[in-house]
């Protein structure tokens, strides 16, 4: 870059100023430690962590803007776990690219998911009389699968104990994800419904940093969900949806819902603690590694959880190295997974992971979020790992004793 | 752009192994996913399936929902899982020459 002007007045310069333990320009120690934390940086041309950080402190906005990194970035804040300075990546970067929208930069798909999100309630555009007649239709088969007339999977029921905010792929082309899930609530023998008002888990607002967009989701969740009445939402698999659903709503909306939040594999390990839900891990009789969802463990602190569940339903639950904190991302996290120009890109930002799931040996992985599911799998064929890849509370229905 | 060859015919390819051009859809073609999902044996369902796919597509220039699929084949839920073991979208979508499903897929 040739005689750019620093400008520690400009956008991201304040943001970083109010993030870093410092008070001036020199509030990023340089140290490099991000670089050497970052999956990226080992690959191909990714986004450069600590030129990212530089390039905010000395308020090169458009610069950074420009170079495309932001975009790149997979907002695992593997980097910055752990900063000197505390500084977080995903805060920089999710400004930076809100920046980049302001000047036209934004991934075709991403933008196409936003627009149907705010205009039909779900991002692939699903609208409510396709929802009602996809939920009565697969509410029909999980009837015959159960075997029992009473056995439901309801939608806009008030006065339900639960509200389940299912993943779109649940809606989509996973529809028998759907119906485990709906297992899963009908052993815990619980009134629990869906909601035609909002019938996804995501909020793209998050991955593209427009705080008002965030906000316009989460309320289109929060408003209908307190309509109900329901004690408890329960947030499918996804990993920005429960960061943002579990971990950011308060300071998003500005006040505390009126109900509270657990993601279904939490749920379901609560009513297997209380005795309700019973399994038989003989049917996987095999080790099986976890994986951590950045979004969900270094992100949000869950840890614990999915990984009790599945020694409930699994013959032992190994760690993959390194984990929890430290853990790697899959390569399609920060709405790479969701662009579909990015299936080339992600075989390389997903590199790191698939070497650890080979250095594991092992056939069997499980993951709490249905996007690391399918980059999972999709690894798991292009590096012929031969892995079988599930997700916790897919496994945990697979086992349930009825 | 990425090319397969399947018996002597060569076919353009997106990332994900979809075909880019409908009309060059062919025996050839199936043939070649066939093997990619591991397929044995293809029968008379899975010809049907890929039928009523195409028959929507060109119609509407959009791959049906599931539940479309399975109300115009009668085909259970599962049973559509037996025939495509990776589902509709990745399966039976791209054996039909469709293309590749976008969105949160």
């Amino acid at each position: 870059m040739d005689n750019a002007k620093i400008d520690t007045k400009s956008n991201l310069s304040r943001l970083l100023n109010q993030l870093s333990l410092g008070d001036n320009i020199s509030e990023c120690l340089t140290c490099g430690a991000c670089n050497s934390r970052c999956t990226w940086f080992d690959g191909e041309g990714g986004p450069i962590p600590r030129q990212m950080v530089r390039m905010a402190a000395l308020g090169l906005d458009d610069k950074l803007v420009e170079s495309g990194m932001l975009w790149d970035c997979l907002i695992c804040n593997r980097c910055t776990q752990g900063c000197p300075m505390g500084i977080t990546m995903d805060i920089i970067v999710r400004r930076g690219r809100s920046l980049g929208i302001a000047a036209g930069q934004i991934p075709t798909d991403i933008e196409k998911g936003i627009k149907s999100r705010l205009e039909t309630g779900d991002v692939n555009g699903l609208t409510k009389e396709e929802f009602v007649e996809t939920v009565e239709w697969v509410s029909e088969e999980f009837v015959d699968e159960v075997n029992d007339p009473k056995a439901a999977i309801p939608h806009d029921k008030k006065g339900s104990k639960f509200l389940y905010l299912p993943n779109p792929r649940e809606l989509g082309i996973n529809l028998l994800h759907l119906t485990a899930m709906g297992k899963l609530f009908y052993a815990m023998e619980e009134t629990w419904t869906m909601s035609s008002f909002h019938t996804d888990v995501t909020n793209w607002g998050y991955f593209v940093g427009r705080d008002e967009i965030a906000r316009k989701i989460a309320s289109m969740v929060v408003e209908p969900a307190e309509n109900l009445g329901i004690q408890t939402l329960v947030l499918s698999e996804c990993g920005h949806g429960y960061h943002v659903l579990k971990f950011l709503l308060p300071e998003l909306i500005g006040r505390k819902p009126k109900f509270d939040v657990k993601s279904i594999p939490e749920l379901t390990l609560e009513y297997a603690k209380k005795g309700v839900l019973k399994f038989d891990p003989s049917i996987h009789p095999y080790k099986i590694a976890y994986h951590d969802p950045c979004n969900i463990a270094r992100k949000s602190g869950c840890y614990d959880a999915p990984r009790q569940l599945l020694d409930l339903c699994c013959q032992e639950t190994v760690e993959l190295n390194p984990n929890r904190e430290d853990g790697i991302c899959c390569g399609g996290g920060g709405g790479i997974l969701q662009d579909s120009t990015s299936t080339k890109k992600r075989k390389i930002t997903g590199k790191p992971k698939a070497d650890q799931m080979k250095a594991c040996g092992l056939k069997h992985l499980a993951t709490a979020c249905l996007s690391c599911h399918r980059q999972l799998g999709e690894l798991s064929n292009h590096f012929k790992l031969g892995m079988k890849v599930d997700t916790v509370a897919s496994l945990a229905s697979e086992s349930l004793i009825l | 752009m990425a090319t397969t060859e399947v018996n002597g015919k060569t076919f353009e390819i997106d990332e994900d192994g979809f075909l880019l051009d409908y009309n060059l859809y062919c025996d050839e073609w199936v043939e070649y996913v066939k093997s990619q999902e591991g397929i044995e044996e293809l029968t008379d369902e899975h010809w049907q399936l890929i039928k009523v796919l195409q028959d929507y597509y060109e119609k509407n220039g959009i791959a049906p929902m599931v539940r479309v699929l399975s109300k115009l084949t009668k085909f259970k839920l599962k049973h559509i899982y037996e025939l495509f073991p990776s589902g509709p979208g990745k399966g039976a979508c791209k054996m039909a020459g469709l293309p590749k499903p976008t969105g949160c897929v």
